[in-house]
This record gives C-alpha cells, structure tokens and sequence, in this order.
C-alpha cells in the first residue's frame, strides 16, 4: 500500500473540554457534519478502538506513528495522556479531532476520530469508564502500550476492555522487565498479548525456518550444540530472548545453567550452549526514536552426524539478510528481509485476534532464561 | 391464559385498518401518506412533571412543526402545581431546547397550549377541568376528540379515571367521533394481580380498544424497522430460525442511576423496572411469527403467541439461568459514582436488584435451541439499547489451514438506542498478499444513510395514538403474559429459589455471575 501523502487534521467544534462522554459524541458529530458540508467525500472509517496510554515525553515520538497506524488500519483512536498542567478541578479533560488520508487514487479523504483524554493524579482513575463510554461496541479494542516509565495501578482496568494488548518490550532497557510485560492480558485470557519484540522477530524465523527446510539441514536441528545471538546495544534485547526462547521452544531445550558466560540447555541428544555476543557497531534509532537495541545476527552450530555451521546477518534497516554457510559446505546467499517499521509491526499484530502460542511458548522459555543471566 | 373476551382482537378497531381503507376507497389506492389525524384535545396529566417537560410537549411541539398534528388541536396540562398558562408554555419552549424556534412555528403551536392546575384527588377539581375543556373545544372548534395522557405516578390513575368518568369525558368507544383515547404510562401495574386491577380499573372508564400502553421502545425507528428489515428483503427471512441463529442478545444497558426515583426503583427493581416491558417487547418482536396482515391486532397476536411460548423458569432453572445484581460504587464515563445503596432515598440494606440477566427459551419450531439471552443493568458503562442476533458458524474452517483463526460468528445488530441503526458483521480478507482475516461491518445508521436523525419515539406513539392506530402499544393480554413470567421469576427469586444478589462496580459491564450465564454456553456477551 502506497503512501498517499501527510495527513490532515480535522479539529473538533469545541477545544478541550471537561470530560463528558454525551458531549464528546455530539462534538464528533458536528465535527463530521462540518467536515461533510465542506465538500468532498469524506469516509468515516474504523476497523478497531485503539487504546493508546502516552507519557507527555513519548507523545511527540509516537504520534507520527499512530497517524501511520490510522493511514493503515483506521481506528477511533483514544489518546490517553498524563496531563502537563492538571486542571484545577482535577477532572479528566478531552477533545476530539480526527486524522485523513488522502485515499489511495486521489479521491477522497479517509478518516479515523480521535479522542485524547487527559489525566491527573486526582483522575487517572477514571480513565478506564471514560473510555468504555466511548468505544464503539461492535469493533474490536486493542490497548497498545507503548511508553515507558511506572504504570499507573488503573491500567489493568483499561486492559480489561481490551480484546488485545500490545506492547513492545522491546522498549523497555532493563531484561528483568521483560516477563513482567510478557505476562501482561487483555481482559479475557482467551484473548492475546503481542509483543512487538516478537513481531519484529518475524524475518528472522522465517529465514530460519527456510534455512532448516532442505533434507540436508533439516537433520542437523537435532544435533545443533551451539548458538550464538549477535545484538547491537548495550545489552541483548528483548528480541534476542525471545529469538533464543523461541529455539529452544521449537526443538525442546531445557534451561540448566549459566556456565562460563553461556547458558546452557538440555537437549533429547546433547547438551546446547547459547550465547549473546555484542557487535560494534551502534544500530542508531529506531522509528520509534528510541536507540536501536536489535539483534544483528545469529550463528547457528552443530556436530554429527549432520554438522552444521550457519550464520544469517543483517544491518538496520536492509531489506535482504546474509546467510553464510561454512559446514556441511561454504556457501554466501543474500535472502529478503522482511523489515517492517513500527506502525507496520503494529498494525500485523492487530490483525492477530487469537493469542499466539509461539510467543507465549517462547516467552516462557526466555523468561528462564534471563533468570540465569546475571542481573545488570 | 385464554384471551379474554374483551381484548381488542374481539372487536372491530376503532378505525378501519389500511388495508380496508385502501379496498374501501380506490381513490387511497397507491397512496402512502400517514393519515389525516383528527383534531383533538391532548390533556396530560402530571403536567409539571419530567415526562412531560423532557418528553410529551417536546413531542408535540415536534409534530406541530412538522405539520402532523391538526391545527385545531390542543395540548391541555394538569398538575397540582399552580402554573398559569404562559409559565407552562415558557417552560416547554425551555425544555424544547430550541430558542431559536421561528416564532412562525411558535407561535400558533403556544397559542394551543394550556395549563390547569388541580388536586388529582379534588373531584371538583375534574369539574373545573371539564367546564375548562369544553369551553376549549368549542373555542377552537373541535369536535371534542380528546386524549388523556397518564403521566402521573400509577398511584393517582384511580382518581383520575373516577374523575373522567364522573365528569363524563370519556366517549364510548362505539361513537366514531367524538372519540376518546388513555395512554396509560409504565409501569403498568408491579405484578400480574395488581396489573389485571389497574385495567379493571382503565376500564372502568374506557373500552381495551380506547387504551393505548405506552413503551416508548417501541416508538424507536429501529424497533419498527425489525419487521420491515425481516419481511420487506429478501435475505433475512430465510435466516430468521435456529438452523441459522445460534443466540439472540437483547440488552438495554444505562449509564445513569436512579435518579430522584429512589421510591419507585426501590420497589420495582431491574426485573420490573425493565424484563416485564421493554426487553419481553424487543423479544416478542424479534421472536413472532410474520403477522397475516400488518395491522396491530393481527401483529399483537403473533407477539402474544411468543409470550405464550416462553418456557417458564423451573425452581432449579432459576438460580441457574437468572443473574441479579446490584451497583456498588465505581465510576461511570469520567466520573464517580456512588453505590446503589447509597442513592439517596435508597435503604442502606436494599436487596433491590439494579441489574437482572436471563437466559430464556422460546419453546416454539422456529427458535427450539435458540437461547435468548437478556441483560439490564444501571450504571454500566454507557447507554445502549440492542439486540444482537448471532449467527452458527461455518460447519468448516476452511482457513485455519492457512494461518488465519476462526474469526467471530456474524452478528446481525440492530441497534435501537443510541444512534438508532443496523450493522452486519463478517470476516473479510484484509488488503493486501497476506491472508488476514478481519472483522468488518456492513453498517446502517439512519443519520448517514436518510440525512436525518430518526424521530423521538414519542412523537410517533403520540402520532399513533391520535390517528388511532395501536399497533406500537401493548395489548391487555400482552402485558399480563408478560407479569405472569416475571411473577414467576420473582417468586422464586423470593422463596429463596434464585441467584443471590451479586455485585458490580458502577461503570462495569455488570457481575460475573451474569458472564458465567454465557461461558457456561460456550458464548459471551457482545460489547455494547
């Protein structure tokens, strides 16, 4: 899908106001009757409620995102944001405007509302039947949770009206806080958590999965001893966990030790090492504006009787991976990469709408192993 | 329960139904307009009442603007409260919420509207009353055509109606013209004996074909719509039975609390408040039977026929398919609310329920295996009316092969409040070379789709009432069937037979108790 050039906002009739769900409602009408009685078709459009807890820090970051987001899979977008300056009443606080693209051929504007509310200490509270009062019923809800910082108590509330939640552990720094957002559900527990770390994962099962499909690879999965995580950063991220959880989930290793700085694992046929080894080079930002902590490569060996030495890598943004081969013979290939930026990554994932036991399989595995790392 | 013999469906209408009119008369042949209503006096009593201020003069006022309502009819209030004519009219241009009302349209409609004050109990105040009306009519050359509106609390409807009958306003139903309608508000009675009372009672003053029981529900354009969208196409028919339907949701969801109506809730609780007449009416008219002609006898009898097929709740069925619940405190769109029990006019140890949720059966061809599932509570998240009609899913899931989960079962919602509505869902293949399946929606919402907003339901059962067709009021029969199944539940509730009184935080979707009612079925409920 092509992108159809910036967007335009559309602001709502009144400003910020205090919370009022019944004048919310009207204001978004008037707002599309204004808009519609300007000319021009206007397409009011909505696939989802998509929840978005901000920080005032992580707004002006994230905002070009979920416009993105909306452009691609359009939503009544709720903006839930701390305030900077609380009102004296110490109310929640709301307007609504709405997000247009100019549709894909030209004619058009597509259009997803939005709702911001803000927040204080005195209101966060609220929040969550603020925003029940506002979703449209008979569409899906997703919480995507992406700033980072303290979570206020309430948001398991809001989590609760949520048929999905995704979130991106890949933003947090510390490994220790990985489980805790591993662990995190939507209101039912039939329904699933997606990691964004896992997401951006995807390219890189696919290729190690499409590396094991030839007879003659596909017999040395049973003996791999050794693997090796490359990461830029400083440390490994969530993504490497999960990438070495996810191994170890698909081919039944069991997490023993920490021995010599590489864990390692019990196996049907022998013992599997694994390491995480930081490369040089810093990987810049991502475009979320974070500081980019991604995996870089992956080394992958094993012994007889089907021995095995490969490696995939792949830098930045790139849109082809590396694979070298040295056992059972050398060889170099450049493979697609599919790199997705993040609003892509999200959108993949609010088309998920069954939990996805991959992840929840690899999670579990690579909470494990973080609890053999050392801490710090 | 037999149909007693004095229920409309006995006797001839008061008017000849559409279809005789148009045999009648070649010249109404194609003709599609709503009728001519008669000029006619509207006296409402409880006058200075919320009813009426947010409700009845709104209406009215409308169906004046629009030109509906003859010009020589009248609006004539009494209340106890004394109030002079222009005060009244000031009020209800205020509760209009239209200042900007062309004095054009203004004008000649407060110049037909009229105030009395009276104690309800003061039978020289019905005098008063009748020498007053009949002086209007006159004044404004009516023919004497008058409706009573009831919108007082049901425990002066004695003394008004002894009032009425005494002072002779009443015409007999067998006259023609000059003709005379009630229009009895809900509740309608707090149970099956003291409802069969109050008619009695009604009647003691007019004939069952002169009544007109009011649910506003049933006023709501979408509520009118289910027949029209069931039997006016082609594709929905077809589907309307239980080789097609796996559930139906009804749900009437309120954001608000009780209000200043600590005094009557207390009593009346979710279960009469709200199953005994909104929720069995949505039932009965997803659930009938298409009627032989569409003419409201004709569809009174199908409804009543679905009343009748209701399966009663058993003693142990009770606690099992019955969910009660009250609010505690919690908060509701922003803000916080208070418990039930802390409402004013509320007892500290209320066992009222706020929150009822049935699973009922219709035990007839067309829905043996269909569970009608029906939820209502206050202080939930927001305001919402609809009913829900969940389709089976695809005996095989062709696509899980390729990756993609069983996507949610098609619903067909038809959406009565707010933004009075249909929407269809499915799954649909989302753009693009991948294979994700999405659910999307086909959607109908009257303001985008006709322009305008649809009417207030008011207006189109004051409409009715003066124009005299009943289709959109219940009938005598209907309203005891309906008391006969809540009698039932509350008796078992009350013997000790039912669900204990569960509790929900305000601004949730109501217990969990009222969840276990569907996983227990593999299903839940839809989010409103």
């Amino acid at each position: 899908m092509g992108r159809a050039g910036s967007p335009i906002h559309i602001e709502g009739p009144d400003g910020d106001r205090p919370f009022d769900a019944t004048e919310l409602e009207r204001d978004l009408r008037a707002m599309w009757k204004a808009a519609s009685s300007k000319g021009g078709t206007i397409y009011r459009a909505a696939l989802a409620n998509l929840i978005t807890p901000l920080s005032a820090c992580d707004s002006d970051c994230f905002t070009p995102i979920l416009t993105e987001i909306t452009r691609r899979h359009p939503a009544r977008l709720f903006c839930v944001q701390r305030s900077d300056s609380p009102p004296d009443d110490h109310g929640l606080r709301a307007h609504v405007n709405a997000v247009c693209h100019i549709r894909p051929g030209g004619a058009g504007l597509v259009c997803s509302e939005q709702i911001a509310i803000a927040w204080d200490d005195a209101s966060g509270p609220l929040v969550p039947s603020a925003v029940a009062s506002l979703l449209v019923g008979d569409l899906s809800t997703v919480l995507l949770e992406l700033e980072q910082g303290p979570i206020p108590a309430w948001r398991e509330k809001l989590a609760r009206l949520a048929d999905a939640r995704i979130a991106d552990s890949g933003l947090a720094h510390d490994p220790a806080e990985y489980p805790a957002i591993w662990k995190r559900r939507p209101g039912r527990s039939d329904r699933p958590l997606h990691d964004l770390a896992w997401a951006r994962l995807a390219p890189w099962r696919e290729i190690l999965a499409e590396a094991f499909d030839p007879p003659e690879f596909a017999g040395a999965l049973a003996s791999i001893q050794d693997v090796t995580i490359f990461y830029q950063g400083s440390g490994p991220p969530a993504g490497a966990w999960l990438l070495a959880g996810w191994l170890a989930s698909r081919l039944d290793w069991k997490p023993r030790e920490l021995a010599g700085g590489q864990i390692r694992l019990g196996a049907k046929t022998r013992p599997v090492s694994m390491r995480f080894e930081a490369e040089g080079a810093n990987g810049g930002t991502d475009s979320a504006g974070s500081a980019r902590r991604a995996i870089a490569g992956i080394r992958i060996r094993a012994g007889a009787p089907a021995p095995l030495d490969l490696s995939v890598s792949h830098e930045g943004r790139s849109e082809t991976a590396r694979i070298v081969t040295r056992a059972p013979r050398a060889s170099e290939r450049d493979v697609a990469f599919g790199y997705r930026e993040f609003a892509a990554c999200v959108v993949g994932e609010m088309h998920r709408h069954e939990p996805n036991r991959a992840f929840e399989d690899a999670a579990r595995v690579a909470e494990e192993l973080i609890g053999l790392w050392p801490k710090g | 329960m037999s149909a007693d013999a004095d229920t409309a469906a006995s006797k001839p209408e008061l008017k000849p139904d559409a279809s005789e009119t148009v045999a009648a008369n070649p010249l109404r042949q194609g003709s599609v307009t709503l009728g001519v209503a008669d000029p006619c006096t509207f006296v409402v009593f409880g006058a200075s009442g919320d009813l009426t201020r947010r409700k009845l003069l709104p209406a009215l006022l409308a169906l004046s603007r629009e030109k509906l309502l003859h010009p020589k009819s009248a609006v004539l209030g009494f209340a106890r409260q004394p109030m002079r004519d222009e005060a009244f009219r000031d009020e209800l241009r205020d509760s209009a919420g239209e200042r900007d009302i062309p004095d054009s349209e203004w004008m000649p409609f407060a110049a037909s509207v009229f105030y009395r004050s009276g104690k309800y109990e003061n039978a020289g105040d019905y005098a008063a009353l009748a020498s007053f009306l009949k002086s209007l009519e006159r004044e404004r050359g009516t023919p004497g055509n008058r409706i009573f509106y009831l919108a007082t609390p049901p425990d002066v409807y004695p003394a008004i109606l002894e009032g009425l009958r005494a002072e002779g306003l009443v015409h007999g139903a067998d006259l023609g013209t000059p003709w005379s309608h009630v229009i009895v508000e809900k509740p309608y009675g707090h149970d099956l004996e003291s409802a069969r009372a109050l008619t009695a009672m009604v009647h003691g003053a007019f004939d069952e074909r002169q009544v007109y029981r009011i649910d506003h529900y049933l006023g709501k354009e979408t509520v009118q719509n289910i027949q029209v969208l069931r039997l006016a196409n082609g594709i929905f028919e077809p589907l309307w039975n239980n080789r097609y339907v796996d559930h139906v949701q009804i749900a009437v969801a309120e954001a608000d609390g009780i209000g200043t109506r600590a005094g009557y809730y207390e009593k009346a609780g979710a279960l009469r408040d709200m199953l005994q007449n909104h929720m069995l009416q949505l039932l009965t008219l997803t659930a009938m039977e298409p009627p032989s002609r569409f003419e409201a006898n004709a569809i009174r009898d199908e409804k009543v026929k679905v009343l009748r097929a209701l399966t009663p709740l058993s003693r142990g069925q009770s606690a099992e398919r019955t969910v009660r619940a009250q609010y505690a405190a919690g908060a509701v769109a922003g803000k916080p609310a208070p418990g039930y029990r802390e409402e004013e006019g509320v007892s500290p140890k209320s066992t009222t329920e706020t929150y009822i949720a049935a699973r009922l059966e219709v035990d007839n061809w067309r829905w043996a295996g269909v569970p009608f599932y029906l939820r209502s509570g206050k202080r939930l998240p927001k305001r919402a009316t609809e009913i829900a009609i969940t389709f089976h899913q695809p005996p095989y899931s062709l696509f899980r092969s390729a990756g993609c989960a069983p996507i949610e079962a098609n619903v067909l919602r038809l959406r009565i409040q707010p933004d009075e509505g249909i929407s269809l869902s499915f799954g649909s293949k989302s753009p693009g070379q991948a294979l994700h399946i999405d659910p999307v929606r086909m959607d109908f919402n009257y303001l985008t789709s006709f322009g305008a907003d649809p009417p207030e339901a008011y207006e189109r059962l004051l409409l009715d009432c003066n124009l005299g067709d009943s289709t959109l009021f219940a009938r005598k029969d209907e309203v005891e069937l309906a008391w006969e199944h809540v009698d039932a539940i509350a008796k078992l509730w009350a013997s000790g037979e039912g669900p204990p009184l569960g509790s929900y935080p305000a601004g949730s979707w109501g217990p969990a108790e009222a969840d276990g009612l569907l996983t227990r079925d593999g299903r839940r409920w839809l989010r409103l």
